[in-house]
This record gives C-alpha cells, structure tokens and sequence, in this order.
C-alpha cells in the first residue's frame, strides 16, 4: 500500500477548512490533509523551521490569497522561489475573481486558480473536482 | 513761326542771292564777255534774277499750300515718361505699361510688391496681367520678395486709346495687413488674463499685469526674461523640444495641464498652468501670444478625486470578499446542517433552516448587486464608438434560451454607431430587454428596439407589449433596490433600472418611460451619435 497523499491546506478562515475538509474526507482519495492558518506558519512548515522540522513535503498545496501576516502572494511566491518546493503544484482557492488576482497568481507560477462558489453545493463540487483532477487523475512527482 | 517752314520766303530770296551772285562774278571774271561793272545797273542784269526769285517765290507759296504738313502747334509730350516722377510719388503700388506691355514706370511700392530690382525696371514684361483671351485679369497671384504666393488685385487703365496703347496699372496687395505692434501689445494688457507676447528668442517682450501676478514678479519685472526662466530647471529641456516644435509650424495649439505642464513663480515655487500659444505677425514681426491660466486648484481637486475613486474601489473590493465570506458562511453551513440532518429534524427545522439559507442567499445577492452598481463608475472603460446594433446582437445571443423559453418575438430597426462602453452598453440592453422578458403577460411577448436622430444625440426606444408600469412608479423604477412585485412572484433584487440609469449618466444620456398597465412600456434612452466605427 502507498502512502496517502499528502496535501497542504493553508486556509485562514475556519469555515472553509472545515468544509473543504469534509468534503475531501467524504471522497474515495487516501489522503493526509495538513491546515495551516496562515502564511507565516505556511512557510516555516514547508522549510521546516521551527517546529517543523519533521514536516513531511506535501504532494499538493491548496492556497488561499488572502491570509494573515505574510499573504497568499507572498507565499506563492516564497514555494516557485525555492529549488525544492517549485515542483510542488499549488491550486489557488480564493474568494477573489478580481481579474488582477487571477493574472498576478499565474504571473508568480500558480498552477491553477479557483474561485471560491457562493453556492455550497458548488463549493463542494469545486473541492470534489480538485480531488478528482490533481489528486486522481494527474501524475504528480 | 521759324522761318525754315516758310519755302515761299527762303525759295525767292535763294534765287535773288545766286542770281545777283552770277552777274557780279560774269562782270568780273569774263572780259571776253565785254561787260563792264556800269552793266550791273542795266535792267536785263539785275532784273533776270528778281523775275525769277518771283516766279520760284509765286511757285512755292503754291506747293508749300498743297503737301506740306500742317504744322503742330507743339511737340506731342510722351505720356510714358511725363507721368514718371507722379507714380514714383504714390504711396501705393502703381506702374506704367509701354504698347508692349512692358514696364515703363514702376514705383517703389510697385517694385517691393513685385520683387523688381530697384532703379528702372523699364523693358520687364508682365503678360500675366492679362488672361489667355487678352481680358485683363482683376485679380492673381505673384511671387513676393520672400519666395511666396502675393495675391494682388489689378486695375488697368489705358493711358491712350487705340490698340497696344500704353496703360496705367494700379495694384492692391491683398494679403491681410499684419497689425500694429502697439495694438497687440494694447490687447495683452488689458487682459484680465495672464498673457504673455514672446518674441522668437523666446524671450518674453510684455507681460500684463495678471500674468505677472502669476509667477510672482512686479510691474515690468518680466519684460526681457528668456522663456525659460519660467520653466522648472527639471522641464527645461523638455520645454526646450516642445518650443522647436512649436517654431517648425507655427500653429496655434494648447498645452493641457494633463501633459503635466508645470512653470516655475520668481520664488521657485510651481505652479500648474494651462497654456494657449497664437503665432501673430504684426509690423514689428513675428511674435507669439501665450494665454495662460493657473489650473493647481483644478489639479488638488482632480488628485482629490481620485484618491476618493480609489478609496470607493477599495471599498467595494472590500465589500465584495470581507462582507461575502460570513455570508457564505451563514450560508453554507446552514445548508450543511440541513443536507446532513434532513429527516433526523422536524419539518419546523427544516423551514427554519429554509429562511435562514434563503436570507443569507439574498443578502448575498445585494452585496453583489451593490458592488454591480458601484463597479459601473469606477470600472467604466473610456468611450469609443460602438456599434449599437452588433452590441443587440451579442445580447440577444446571450439572451437565446430565455427568449426561446418565453417565446418571444424580438425585433430591432436599424441601430446607430453611439459613443459608449461596449461592455456598459450590452448591460444596458441586456437589463431592458430582460426586464422586458421577465414582466410579461399572456401573450406572446413581443420587444422591439429602434433609433431615430435628435441633434447630436440618438433617442433608442425599448418596447414591449407586458404589464406596464402605473404612472406613479415612473421616477422610482430606477431607484435602487426598488420592487413592484411582490418577492417570490418574479425574481431579483430591484437593481437592473438602477444599474441602466447609472450606465446612461455616465454616459451623459438620460432615461425615460411611456407605459399602460396591461398593454406594454416603451423605455426610451439617449447616446451621443459617433462616427463610423474603425475596423
């Protein structure tokens, strides 16, 4: 048996790692989902500072724009920035559909962007394709 | 009288003289001859000669009657050279013309208008005064000192009739007559304008008083200063270029404050201008009139206004995420519990959970719809010109499968080409013809759009044949939020009338209504015509 995927969350708002969580957990993926609430905390994780220094690198990281502290740009920027984190496939999963956001997230190497649904059931639906997209079906190093 | 005219006189007495002349020489040379000087005195002598003179004197007298000339009472005078120092004493332009049509006489003002050397310009044709068909010309163009076109009016007056007769010709030069200096410089004074006259240095020749005023100097205080003294050390070589530029055409223009035009007072402090420049001839030369007028207050003001634009963008993005997200979840949580729970609660908990969802959701939906209406001030684009009928036609593309559900008939005259915001404007007719749409009764519904010209202006007209709207709520149909029906009957919020109004007053139309409860509403909006669309 291979080791569940391991995902990074880095979600500042409560609610919505909840129901991203559930709604993973509900799939038919293996996973171990990691929830960071901030950025700061997001990045000594991924360099293993601190009390991070057994962190696991994660296979995917779903990133939210704007959080405390050091911001999603920030952060984004931080991962393609570093030699052994650039690999990493990042999903941005804002609330923001504000065209600058988009064009500067793919502009600072994001693979690929999603606006948050008001609707649940479309929320669900967006967090159920990226299961079903980037932890089924893509090859991920 | 000379007597060299009269033969009858000269004739005679010649005939007497040689006469008398051979008789005293045969008297004293010819002694063969037998004379002796007593002979002199005989009749047959001296008397020989004298019937002669007679006889020559009678003869001629008679000739002198029948072939000679009537004898002019003076010489004739010429016409060409008597008139000489009286056109060379005119003040304007003015020649005399020989029967060749040649330059006799040309005064100095002639000579300077003609570019004619100076002295006599006696033998210079001037063929151009007359047509091809030999009718003098009144009016044509020559070539001045300069090298450029002069036109002139022409004035011929024969001189002496009869043909290739020699004529005076006055000339007009009909180029504008360049002002007095001292009228232009009268004009900048008084002013109530900062004005400024350059000579071509640039330097500044008068300065008006508000123009001093301006950058801070005292009375006359400017009169001299090189242009540049005015211009900020950090403008100067762009100011430089532009003042080239300026002298290459010499054309009148205005510089806009919106270049960032910016001169510099006496104390070194700047001041924002707005500047006009006029090139003006006058008899002392070229000089250029500069209208300013101090636009720093206009620029705080516009600054002001958009840093408050900003802050009302910054607004409605914090609106649309930081308002949204407890919404959301308000939402979706309450949608959660229902999705997980349904059953294991009673049907009172369900509905609560309905009002709650429901509440949430249409909170949500004024939030967007406010940021909707706010994002038509500060995301318009700049106007261009839009083809209004390809703009119907992308709407009702985008409207298809309501229209199919509805069945309705939508019709549309020939549209115009209208400045607008393509994006603002296919909202506009999306918004009409959805509310068209939407508020219909039972029968086919029919819309049908059309356009007729008002001046600069189009008047669109919007009609269908739905429920009408009472008299009464003509003006608040385009409030904000403003509903005729009762919630649940028809769906939304009250915000597309709202939005089409706002759309129109950024685009500096207006908006209004004819409608019959019961037998339609026709919604009537007004864009500025535009020209032909550039492809």
């Amino acid at each position: 048996m291979t080791a569940p995927i391991s995902v990074l969350l880095i979600e500042d708002n409560p609610g919505d790692a909840e129901l991203i969580r559930d709604t993973l957990q509900s799939g038919r993926v293996l996973l171990d989902l990691t929830v960071i609430h901030d950025g700061t905390e997001a990045l000594a994780y991924l360099l293993r500072q601190g009390p991070h220094q057994k962190a696991r690198q994660p296979d995917l990281i779903m990133l939210d724009l704007n959080l405390p502290k050091v911001d999603g740009r920030a952060v984004l920027a931080a991962i393609k920035n570093e030699a052994h984190l650039r690999t990493i496939p990042v999903v941005v999963l804002t609330s923001s559909d504000a065209e600058r956001d988009i064009v500067q997230s793919y502009a600072l190497g994001a693979n690929c962007f999603l606006s948050k649904p008001v609707e649940l059931e479309a929320f669900q639906q967006v967090v159920r394709s990226i299961e079903g997209f980037w932890l089924t079906v893509v090859k991920l190093p | 009288m000379p007597i060299s005219r009269r033969p009858w006189v000269w004739g005679p007495a010649f005939a007497l003289l040689t006469g008398w002349t051979s008789a005293w020489w045969a008297v004293a040379n010819l002694p063969a001859a037998k004379l002796e000087p007593g002979h002199l005195g005989r009749p047959e002598v001296w008397g020989v000669p004298l019937a002669w003179a007679v006889v020559i004197g009678i003869l001629g007298w008679l000739l002198q009657g029948r072939t000679a000339p009537p004898a002019p009472s003076a010489p004739p005078p010429d016409p060409l050279t008597s008139l000489g120092p009286l056109v060379e004493a005119l003040p304007t332009p003015v020649l005399v013309l020989n029967a060749e049509r040649r330059i006799a006489v040309a005064n100095p003002p002639a000579r300077a208008l003609l570019d004619l050397p100076d002295g006599p310009s006696l033998g210079h044709p001037v063929a151009e005064f007359w047509s091809a068909d030999g009718t003098p010309k009144g009016r044509l163009e020559v070539t001045g000192r300069d090298g450029s076109k002069v036109p002139i009016e022409v004035t011929l007056t024969p001189l002496t009739s009869g043909p290739g007769a020699s004529s005076v010709v006055m000339l007009r030069d009909l180029r504008e007559r360049p002002p007095s200096a001292a009228i232009l410089e009268g004009l900048v004074r008084s002013s109530p304008h900062p004005a400024i006259l350059c000579d071509p240095g640039p330097s500044i020749t008068l300065a008006n008083p508000p123009a001093e005023r301006l950058f801070g100097y005292g009375p006359t205080e400017m009169e001299g200063l090189e242009l540049a003294a005015l211009v900020p050390q950090t403008h100067r070589s762009a100011h430089q270029g532009h003042v080239q530029s300026y002298f290459q055409d010499r054309q009148a223009r205005t510089m806009r404050a919106g270049r960032g035009l910016v001169g510099v007072r006496k104390d070194g402090t700047e001041v924002h201008l707005e500047i006009g420049l006029t090139p003006l001839d006058s008899d002392r030369g070229h000089f250029t009139l500069a209208t300013l007028a101090d636009v720093s207050e206009q620029r705080r003001t516009e600054a002001e206004l958009r840093r408050s634009n900003a802050e009302l963008e910054q607004f409605a993005y914090v609106a649309s995420h930081d308002l949204q997200e407890p919404l959301r979840m308000v939402a979706s949580f309450t949608e959660l519990l229902g999705q997980r729970y349904r059953g294991q609660l009673d049907e009172k908990a369900d509905r609560y959970i309905h009002y709650a969802v429901d509440g949430a959701k249409r909170m949500q939906q004024l939030v967007a719809d406010l940021l909707a209406y706010s994002r038509v001030g500060s995301q318009g684009k700049a106007l261009t010109p839009v083809d209004s009928a390809a703009v119907l036609a992308r709407v009702l593309e985008i409207l298809g499968p309501r229209v199919r559900v509805a069945g309705a008939n939508i019709t549309a005259d020939p549209l115009p080409v209208v400045w607008a915001d393509e994006v603002q404007l296919q909202q506009l007719f999306q918004n009409l013809i959805g509310n068209a749409l939407k508020f219909r009764r039972d029968v086919t519904p029919t819309v049908h759009l059309s356009a007729r010209p008002d001046g600069p202006r189009w008047v669109f007209s919007c009609a269908d044949n739905g429920l009408g709207i009472d008299i009464q709520y003509h003006e608040r149909v385009f409030q904000m939020f403003q509903r005729l029906h009762e919630r649940g009957k028809y769906e939304g919020s009250g915000i597309g009338l709202a939005i089409v109004k706002r759309i129109l007053e950024r685009h500096e139309g207006r908006i209004w209504l004819e409608s019959q409860l019961g037998v339609g509403t026709t919604f009537y909006f007004t864009l500025t015509a535009a020209p032909e669309v550039r492809p």
